[in-house]
């Protein structure tokens, strides 16, 4: 059988309810929040003239 | 017209031209299409109206190759099918996807999307879905597309009524069908039901097998194994080509747009990110729906500062976060799920042991394959550049991506979407139906459901599944009227 701990299928049920996107309730304040930690972290958010890859980051050669 | 009985059944009268097994999606959207067309049929159902964990045991199975989900809690075994625990994303699969993929072995249908876009309308109404939108385009290589949702619809709730009170769709329940039953001249003669501790034969017309994208092809299997073989004839393909759509997280990432990409909120509808066409053939990928998620959408906004420190400023914060004895990740995700390419390896067969009724039951070869990897990467990658060219955040793939390590155990694993092992085909060698969803080599024996899809593209199957079986409904509709 199967490795995925047995669960009833009402609760599969539920674990597929779960899976449809919710709304972005608090969307607005997660962008709110990001800003300021990106200029304390120094990270440059410009516009990209090339893309790199430094250890999974993908970010822009002006990063 | 719910009969009580196989002997209600036959003392009545009633006298369909299809038998229609199962009564998920796809056997409901065939039987409602028949009325339309005056060709009686009779529906036949192995469970109940309710969810009997007695009916599901049925559904056992074993797995082999990549973690899955438990068989039996994958589908459900009642009337109205697994559209009683569907989540209702509805989205119709690309016209890329029918068509031959030189980079995919294995890929193209016998058909073209615009085989299905006659039936889009009738399945919008089935499946309670209203709006659309077209998709737009964020770069040269990702594309913003739509889902809709339905509600969902609950087809054994929705549609009870409508099957009952019919006058031309006649419904069984409780009558699991053991075998198809082969006569002569190369047609399905009888199904065989269970009666409880006996089995009665049931003479059909034309028969429709609806019962799902692991059961159609377990159905098939064991009556080719009754029967010596005549019930499909051109078995080569017959359980193989088995595809799911692999869901995994792809990478973390900070953005200045919020996590949920989600543009219409008045609207039940939705929009991902997914390779366009020309990166899917460009860097010879499968399609895929790729979205943003906060980490945790209902915590604290203090825990919401500490996960998006640790995307700008990890060092620092994971030093702060050991002081206190925490542990955070990056501030969101990035989550696919994603094509698989069709491979005759991955399949279902007969397991030595058998269910209560005493037929074989279910074991599923599936593993995804560096093709997969391929997807999941390279689209991960296009969608970071895409982030960083329009400014909108960085991503940071994780780890196994980036270094190539085992596929993560944590992650959902798959859609729950059950594909091909009967799959549609030009040619017997590669199929197991022809254009028409008809066995090859029989006169009288079809197949509704996502079993015959040739390759899954990203889309969820149940939309493709109820304009697959409409057109079906169209195709009988004219045979047996001309007939």
């Amino acid at each position: 059988m199967s490795t995925v701990k047995a669960a009833r299928p009402e609760q599969a049920v539920e674990r597929r309810m779960d899976a449809q996107p919710k709304m972005g309730r608090r969307a607005v304040v997660r962008s709110v929040l990001a800003l300021p930690l990106m200029t304390v972290a120094a990270v440059p958010w410009v516009g990209s003239a090339g893309v790199v890859i430094r250890d999974g980051w993908i970010l822009s050669k002006a990063d | 017209m719910l009969f009580r009985s196989v002997d209600e059944y036959a003392r009545s009268g009633f006298r369909p031209r299809v038998a229609i097994v199962g009564t998920g999606p796809a056997g409901i959207s065939l039987a409602l299409r028949l009325q339309e067309r005056k060709i009686p049929c009779l529906l036949v159902e192995a469970g109940r109206y309710e969810f009997s964990a007695q009916s599901q045991d049925v559904y056992r199975g074993e797995v082999i190759g990549d973690r899955y989900h438990q068989l039996h809690e994958a589908r459900l075994r009642q009337f109205g099918g697994t559209s009683g625990h569907w989540s209702g994303w509805v989205c119709p699969l690309d016209a890329s996807d029918f068509e031959p993929r030189s980079y995919m072995p294995h890929s193209g249908w016998p058909i073209r999307i615009g085989d299905l876009d006659p039936y889009s309308r009738a399945a919008d109404e089935l499946l309670q879905v209203t709006v659309h939108a077209p998709d737009r385009v964020m770069t040269d290589d990702i594309d913003f597309i739509q889902y809709r949702f339905s509600p969902p619809t609950r087809f054994g709730t929705v549609y009870r009524s409508a099957v009952e009170q019919s006058k031309s769709i006649g419904l069984l329940l409780n009558t699991p069908v053991l075998e198809l039953v082969p006569g002569g001249d190369n047609r399905i003669e009888s199904i065989k039901v269970s009666q409880g501790e006996s089995a009665t034969d049931i003479r059909v017309d034309h028969v429709c097998v609806c019962t799902g994208g692991i059961e159609n092809s377990r159905l098939l299997l064991w009556s080719n194994t009754r029967h010596g073989g005549r019930v499909v004839p051109n078995a080569a393909a017959l359980g193989r080509y088995w595809m799911e759509h692999p869901v995994h997280v792809l990478a973390d990432v900070v953005t200045s747009h919020g996590y949920e990409m989600q543009f219409e909120t008045s609207t039940p509808a939705k929009w991902y990110f997914a390779p366009s066409d020309h990166a899917k053939k460009a860097y010879s990928i499968g399609g895929a729906h790729i979205w943003m998620r906060a980490h945790q959408s209902d915590e604290s906004y203090a825990k919401e500062l500490w996960h998006q420190a640790m995307c700008v400023a990890p060092e620092w914060s994971n030093r702060m976060l050991k002081r206190m004895g925490k542990e955070y990740q990056c501030g969101g995700y990035i989550q696919a799920e994603f094509e698989q390419f069709p491979r005759p390896e991955n399949r279902i067969e007969l397991d030595q042991r058998v269910d209560a009724l005493g037929v074989a039951r279910t074991r599923l070869y599936w593993a995804k394959s560096e093709a997969e990897r391929r997807t999941a990467t390279i689209m991960t990658r296009l969608l970071g550049e895409a982030l960083v060219k329009k400014d909108i955040g960085r991503m940071r793939m994780r780890n196994y991506l980036t270094y190539g390590t085992e596929w993560p155990l944590s992650d959902q694993a798959g859609g729950w979407h059950h594909m091909g092992g009967t799959r549609m085909s030009d040619s017997p060698a590669t199929g197991v139906v022809d254009k028409n969803c008809k066995v090859f080599g029989m006169d009288n024996l079809y197949v509704g459901g996502s079993s015959v899809f040739a390759t899954g593209g990203h889309a969820s199957p149940t939309y493709n599944i109820v304009r697959l079986a409409l057109r079906l409904g169209d195709h009988l509709g004219t045979k047996l009227s001309a007939g």
